[in-house]
């Protein structure tokens, strides 16, 4: 039986709990916040384990695994304290503020024998898990030829209204809490160590109508490497209706995956003449339809929620903990990464 | 108003968290209207203070400071407490998840307590809280709930994070009553409605799926207009003599809410809407609940029997309370709330 810890009690916390009390053999053995009502309560809702103010408290029932999920400020400082007691960790994305915390916490945890994880919970979606198993099938026809990540999202009146939100105080202020899911996605197949990377970013009249102007929430980056695998990602806060999208595109064949509808596409191969024109959507409408029926499928068998990525993880890490295999996210892509994260708010602020 | 029947007098400083509300800047307007010369208006932003300003710009003389500052700042809260003699505590948390509902509600709330535990000229804590912490379990249909009413014990059964918060964020209040003599008074308002808040529709049906299901039918909507709940809040933190009093706030002539969605059809527009009776809606919840539970969640329990009976079970209102120890009595009738309330919805602001 896995013991499970908890740092930081706020509504993060209540996505990994939810998910932590569907998994077998583990047991929450305590809960941890700065503010003790805040771990007082997230212990009387669960009805399970203890609840501290004092991470040493915490250490001391020996968790075997501990889910830091407080602000990102704090998430390299926990989670050196939590190695050095002994537990494994998960870190709620962004893992670290930046790659050199980043590279850090993995030596540690390599030294200690211990292991990390991040909370790139998208990355392991029903369609996430479709997509990477079909391109380790060699769907593709060999390495990627260029890869896009697109993301969108709506501001949220939080940080809008409270201008000592911890959000602000990012490095990369709004985008740096949402960025990582698109990046990782990059990151998982670039295969590189050391990409170049080419960013501009823009303040969005959204923003700029609400005053703030020192807030960049559009990004278009440019990464490539040597290999001549190229990618694109863009965040945009303007985009209607809100789309996130990953396409990658091989020698052969293509892909495209989109996160909010939990599809996984194949670009249709050409016909000739005006065949192109009515094969290739009778082709693309049976996909369209083979997803339909596989979500249902899914659906009907409780495997489709909208958490499902995070309790993947979730159990994938725990399995990796308690057998000592490896890691569902190697550590070479999450130092990737938080290296093409770094490259792009030295760029853009 | 005689300023001999208040706690305090109208140059003693009065604290509004969530002035710029919905129902804080009514309160705002309230307390300027009867006198009160100053006022700390608590908001969490500048930016959002129209309305605001708005009410506070014809009282000229009157000394009203606003406070930006976050309530979960235990020295923001000490600096806006100081040398306050009543608080008028409107701030909520108003999101879906519990962490934050409780965050939002009860931390902030236990680090006002914390602020003025030094006031030695404090005189009251007025908590404003909501109609929905109640339980109907144990009360038949169509019978009278009151302040004597039992507190919701499985409130997070109902999956309201919310009325939840409410809860803990009242036990909070009274816990520090207990503890450090800290007095206050509890209001809990219905449905409050009028120009500035669209959807009120919750207790008469459901839209979730893409179309109206009217639910409530004969049942009793409570509702309170803007202004005549601004102004039992604010006789709830300056009338003598009603420390530990719990009050709840709806208006006379409350329509019934097949009644009420007649009129906003004939008055706002027409739209589709079905009649499910309460019974079928019931095994509706059932159903849904049981698959929610089956499913581990697949699909949230946002419809469960006992948000249903909660919301639709019927229930009648009183307001006598208000009436007997505030002599309060609501200045806006139903016919010139809804008229006006109506207007908003179908013209906007202007």
């Amino acid at each position: 039986m896995l013991k499970i810890g908890i740092i930081g009690c706020g509504r993060v916390a209540d996505q990994h709990v939810t998910e932590i009390l569907k998994i077998r053999n583990c047991e929450i053995v305590g809960v941890c916040d700065k503010e003790i009502l805040m771990a007082k309560q997230l212990q009387e809702r669960i009805n399970v384990g203890r609840y501290f103010s004092d991470v040493d408290k915490l250490f001391e029932l020996k968790p075997d695994i501990i889910h830091i999920t407080t602000p990102p400020q704090s998430h390299f400082e926990l989670g050196k304290r939590c190695l050095e007691s002994g537990s494994s960790i998960l870190v709620e994305k962004p893992f670290t503020l930046n790659v050199s915390e980043a590279k850090q916490l993995i030596e540690i945890a390599e030294k200690l024998d211990l292991k990390v994880t991040v909370g790139h919970n998208i990355q392991f979606s029903n369609a996430a898990n479709r997509l990477r198993n079909i391109i380790k099938s060699g769907y593709l026809g060999g390495t990627p030829v260029h890869i896009e990540s697109l993301w969108c999202h709506e501001h949220s009146n939080d940080y809008i209204n409270d201008k000592n939100h911890w959000i602000r105080f990012l490095p990369g202020k709004i985008v740096h809490d949402l960025i990582s899911h698109g990046v990782a996605i990059i990151a998982e197949f670039m295969n590189c160590d050391n990409p170049k990377v080419v960013a501009h970013g823009h303040v969005s009249p959204i923003l700029r109508n609400m005053n703030e102007e020192s807030m960049v929430d559009e990004i278009r980056v440019h990464i490539y490497d040597n290999d001549n695998v190229t990618a694109h990602y863009i965040f945009s806060s303007q985009i209607r209706p809100i789309i996130k999208q990953f396409r990658i595109f091989g020698p052969k064949k293509s892909l495209i995956m989109d996160h909010e509808h939990q599809t996984v596409i194949e670009f249709t191969s050409n016909y000739k003449y005006y065949l192109n024109h009515f094969i290739p959507p009778l082709i693309d409408a049976k996909q369209h339809l083979g997803n339909f029926i596989n979500n249902i499928v899914k659906f009907m068998k409780r495997e489709h929620y909208y958490e499902a990525g995070r309790k993947y993880l979730i159990e994938c890490f725990y399995r990796s903990v308690a057998d000592n295999t490896p890691v569902p996210i190697p550590y070479k892509q999450i130092v990737l990464t938080h290296k093409i994260i770094d490259d792009i708010f030295n760029q853009i602020y | 108003m005689e300023e001999s029947n208040f706690i305090s007098s109208y140059n003693d400083p009065i604290l509004i968290t969530g002035s710029n509300g919905f129902i804080g800047h009514k309160v705002v307007e309230t307390l300027l209207s009867y006198g009160f010369k100053n006022l700390r208006c608590f908001v969490r932003s500048s930016k959002n203070i129209s309305s605001l300003k708005q009410v506070i710009a014809p009282f000229d003389k009157a000394r009203v400071e606003i406070f930006e500052g976050n309530l979960l700042s235990a020295e923001d809260c000490k600096k806006a407490t100081k040398h306050v003699r009543v608080l008028f505590h409107l701030a909520a948390g108003t999101e879906k998840s519990f962490a934050g509902c409780y965050m939002n509600s009860v931390v902030t709330t236990k680090n006002l307590l914390e602020s003025i535990l030094r006031n030695k000229t404090f005189k009251r804590f007025v908590n404003v809280s909501s109609i929905t912490v109640y339980s109907n379990k144990n009360l038949n249909r169509n019978k009278l709930l009151d302040e004597e009413c039992e507190i919701d014990s499985n409130i997070i059964g109902r999956g309201e994070a919310y009325s939840w918060g409410k809860i803990m964020q009242d036990q909070m209040v009274i816990d520090y009553n207990k503890k450090f003599n800290i007095p206050y008074v509890i209001v809990r308002p219905g449905v409050v409605y009028g120009p500035g808040k669209k959807r009120i529709l919750g207790l008469v049906g459901i839209d979730t799926f893409g179309f109206f299901i009217h639910i409530g039918g004969s049942n009793i909507f409570p509702l309170t207009y803007i202004e005549n709940c601004a102004e039992a809040i604010v006789l709830a933190g300056i009338k003598k003599g009603i420390e530990g009093e719990v009050f709840n706030i709806v208006d006379d002539e409350l329509p019934t809410c097949r009644s009420f969605l007649k009129m906003y059809k004939k008055s706002v527009g027409n739209f589709f809407s079905i009649y499910m009776p309460y019974c079928f809606f019931y095994f509706f919840c059932y159903l849904w609940e049981k698959y929610s539970k089956w499913s581990n969640g697949q699909i949230p329990p946002v419809f469960n029997r006992h948000v249903c009976a909660i919301g639709y079970k019927g229930t009648r209102y009183t307001n006598q309370k208000l009436k007997n120890l505030l002599d309060w009595k609501p200045k806006v009738s139903f016919n010139q709330a809804s008229k006006k309330y109506f207007d908003y919805v179908k013209n906007g602001d202007n």
